[in-house]
């Protein structure tokens, strides 16, 4: 059975069976019932490979468990010592867990790096990696963190943690919750209550708009463009445009289905966009784009780096011999290089991920150095930084920035990017370009629905950022107007949707990660 | 209790809806039809040919559409004929669309290009159970694109030119792109390609045969030269099916020296189709072996047949 978030499968038989059967039993075993769909869920997904995930859970419980049993140094025992001990426990702790992630979609990609530095071929492994494995390692890396920091208590049920890591909603794609966030009320068990069925609903028709609706109609062109047409600028362009559109659809989608689910048993996940388009830069983007990845980074790669021993210590040293004022970026560029590193690297063993990581960290830290300048500059210039046509400004150099991003990031080799910037430059055809368009995938209808699809999805961003009480506004309409709305999304999906004849089945795309 | 009601009401309303668009978007006739965007599109394209005015129809997925020139053999040899081939046109609605035409054509060859045999689906995508059941109990689930065969009546950026053009050519879609194949020469050897022909496609290719039977009709087997889909497995798989079924079978995989193809010009995308130049060496062959083997008329001169002159003009395509 297909169990993509946006498969019927999922959304008119595994969901409201696990619904069904949830409600039936009584409250205190009503997480038994969310862990035994995980479970199901994540074993029609992955079959055996599960068994990694049972395994890295039960090595999380029990260092989770020695962790909290370490609050305070017993009397006698050097405080000290006792503090080196624990952190070893915890460096334990997350060395397996993220062991696992890198021995299992690592292996072939450092030992080729190895190889040709040995100037050796090698045979990479085929290494079967389960579902969704990126994600849940990040968030028992996290209670393994959150416990040492004294955040959260560690749970005393294996089973427990069990769910917490694989339930199904976040399991695909994430959002990347905290056990603080999600923990109690996965366990509470509270009943299934009207409003959250019906905000969950609204949510998970909302993300399959934007992905069946809007994502799946352009993956054919991007999938043609990156594949075929990689030494046409005009077409890059195109494609560099259309996979960021497709990329935000199809993730913020998958994500509002997501989110969906889990309220639908009153279980509130993180946010993970909000609104990306209106950030001000590239820092502020990622403040509102993959939020809870990027949020991970900065509580446990960007702070711990920067307020580590060595960094403070070199921190100190630059001061003393560069100045002050470059040394309070010395802290903060090694932290941020980190966590782009690590960013890159996170989704996946690519070298364009790396790329695309250095990216951002480029730009990021650019940002940082440049702040003041321009602040000053637009002062002298008498330019206000809230203008409309600053904002515009703003506005273009951010899809600028983002658009090249998503280009490397979706590329598959360092020739493909080399090939793909280069044809802007060197063979910018507008003409081939428009030539080319009819065979990329997308017919005049497929064109005008997509269109009016994004459009609405462009209104509906831009009333979130101005903070336009939607929902309020929608609840309080009378019922036939409701209904009516929704019927009409509900058959903008099934007439408009990339599904069924002519349409290949399109996977969620950080479903890979 | 009262609460109850309202979603109820609501997946009501949405049951009734889907029951009332389905019976609304229902096309009888249109069952058995796995894409009825394309067959439609099909179906009105050839009802602007005048009535029995075809000598030999071609069908099959795109290696047919991506190869069978009409005016090609209209011009070369005065072949009058029509290409039914379409884009990963499945064996179900090559029937449909077969079916449609020949209430209205009577031709002496139907050409079946096989690659279609291969293909794993026929009505429904069954990957995709709960949602082949769906559609099954909702038909506007599998036939909601029926909407596009609405003549939209723009080219927005160009986007429906492309079908437009190929019905312009009597069902050819002549590409001209070169993307060269860079395989083995002797790929009918070393391509591994799945050979399994699944009994709802043995159906259906049944249904075909049985219907040229009943209107005396020749059907023949082509398979178009593609290193990308074609193999000597594949080959033995359909000259087998053709001698159960009394075919002739003509493989130009075997003779693609003899035709003169060369895989680094003539072909659109790496070895999948043939492009235009790859097409032409490959429809001079066969219009000739057409017109010698299975006596088709030369209808060049002919009052009734001015239009495909006039036709041809207009294109310019050779």
């Amino acid at each position: 059975m297909n169990l993509s978030y946006n498969a019927l499968g999922y959304l008119v038989i595994f969901l409201p069976l696990t619904m069904l059967l949830y409600q039936l039993v009584r409250q205190k075993y009503r997480w038994i019932v969310l862990l035994v769909a995980s479970l199901v869920f994540f074993g029609i997904w992955s079959t055996w490979l599960i068994a990694y995930c049972l395994v890295t859970v039960g090595i999380t419980f029990f260092i989770g468990r020695k962790l909290g049993s370490m609050k305070k140094a017993p009397e006698g025992v050097d405080k000290k010592l006792f503090k080196k001990q624990k952190r070893r426990i915890l460096t334990l702790g997350i060395v397996l867990n993220l062991g696992v992630l890198l021995a299992l979609k690592y292996t072939n990609f450092f030992a080729s790096g190895l190889f040709g530095l040995l100037q050796k071929s090698f045979t990479p492994l085929t290494i079967l990696v389960p579902i969704g494995i990126s994600y849940y390692t990040l968030q028992l890396v996290s209670y393994l963190a959150d416990i040492n920091s004294g955040k959260i208590e560690p749970v005393q049920n294996y089973f427990h943690l069990l769910l917490f890591a694989t339930f199904f909603p976040t399991l695909v794609e994430g959002p990347i919750a905290r056990y603080s966030e999600i923990g109690n009320p996965l366990l509470e068990g509270n009943a299934i209550k009207q409003e959250n069925v019906i905000v969950g609903f609204e949510r998970i028709l909302w993300g399959m708009f934007k992905k069946v609706a809007i994502a799946d109609h352009m993956a054919p062109v991007v999938t043609a463009i990156f594949d075929r047409y990689t030494t046409t600028g005009g077409l890059v362009l195109l494609g560099g445009i259309f996979c960021t559109i497709q990329l935000y659809m199809d993730f913020s989608g998958s994500i509002d289905i997501a989110i969906g689910s889990a309220k639908v048993f009153g279980i509130t996940l993180p946010e993970n966009f909000t609104q990306p388009f209106f950030a001000k830069g590239a820092s502020d983007f990622w403040h509102r784009w993959h939020i809870t990845l990027g949020t991970f980074f900065r509580d446990y790669i960007f702070y711990p780096v920067s307020l580590s021993k060595p960094i403070m210590k070199l921190t100190k040293w630059s001061k003393k011999h560069l100045g002050k004022a470059v040394a309070k970026y010395i802290g903060p560029m090694i932290a941020l290089l980190c966590v782009w590193i690590s960013n890159g690297l996170w989704h996946g063993p690519q070298w364009n991920y790396i790329l695309y990581g250095l990216y951002y960290f480029v730009l990021i830290f650019a940002e940082l150095l440049l702040e003041k300048p321009v602040e000053n500059l637009c002062k002298r210039l008498h330019i206000s930084q809230e203008g409309v046509g600053y904002r515009i400004f703003r506005f273009i150099k951010l899809l600028i920035i983002v658009v090249v991003g998503e280009t490397v990031f979706a590329t598959s080799s360092w020739d493909q990017i080399v090939t793909m910037f280069t044809s802007l430059f060197t063979n910018f055809n507008w003409s081939s370009a428009w030539n080319t368009i009819p065979y990329l995938g997308m017919d005049a209808w497929d064109y005008i629905t997509v269109a009016i699809a994004f459009v609405i999805v462009v209104i509906v961003d831009i009333l979130k950022e101005i903070r336009f009480p939607i929902r309020k506004t929608f609840e309080s309409k009378p019922i036939v107007i409701r209904w009516s709305m929704l019927y009409l999304v509900i058959f903008y999906i099934i007439f408009f949707g990339a599904y069924g004849p002519g349409y290949d089945i399109i996977k969620m795309m950080y479903a890979g990660f | 209790m009262k609460k109850i009601w309202k979603p109820i009401g609501f997946i009501f309303v949405l049951v009734c809806l889907l029951v009332a668009s389905s019976f609304l978007i229902a096309h009888k006739g249109f069952e058995d039809v796995y894409d009825i965007e394309l067959v439609k599109r099909k179906m009105k394209a050839t009802d602007q040919e005048e009535e029995n005015s075809l000598d030999v129809l071609f069908t099959g997925d795109s290696e047919s559409s991506n190869t069978f020139s009409p005016f090609q053999y209209w011009k070369e040899e005065g072949i009058a004929s029509y290409n039914l081939g379409g884009s990963a046109q499945r064996i179900n609605d090559c029937y449909a669309v077969l079916e449609y035409v020949l209430q209205r054509q009577s031709p002496k060859v139907v050409v079946l290009e096989p690659n279609t045999l291969f293909r794993k689906n026929a009505i429904y995508n069954k990957e995709d159970v709960v949602l082949m059941m769906a559609e099954k109990v909702f038909p506007v689930l599998h036939h909601h694109n029926a909407y596009k065969s609405i003549n939209l009546g723009v080219n927005l950026i160009g986007a429906s030119n492309e079908n437009a053009y190929a019905d312009l050519c009597k069902g050819y879609y002549p590409r001209s792109k070169v993307r060269p194949y860079k395989g083995s020469n002797q790929y009918m050897k070393t391509n591994q390609r799945e050979t399994t022909i699944y009994p709802e496609t043995m159906e259906y290719f049944e249904k075909i045969v049985d219907l040229c039977k009943e209107h005396n009709i020749e059907l023949i087997m082509v398979s178009s030269p593609s290193p990308k889909n074609w193999s000597n497995e594949r080959h033995d798989v359909i000259a087998n099916l053709c001698e159960k079924y009394g075919i002739v079978y003509y493989d130009l995989n075997e003779i693609d020296d003899t035709l003169g193809l060369d895989w680094s010009k003539d072909t659109l995308d790496y070895g999948d189709h043939l492009n235009k130049a790859g097409a032409t060496k490959v429809n001079t062959y066969l219009g000739k072996l057409l017109k010698d083997t299975y006596d088709i008329p030369d209808h060049r001169g002919e009052s009734a047949y001015d239009i495909w002159d006039q036709q041809e003009a207009q294109l310019n395509l050779y």
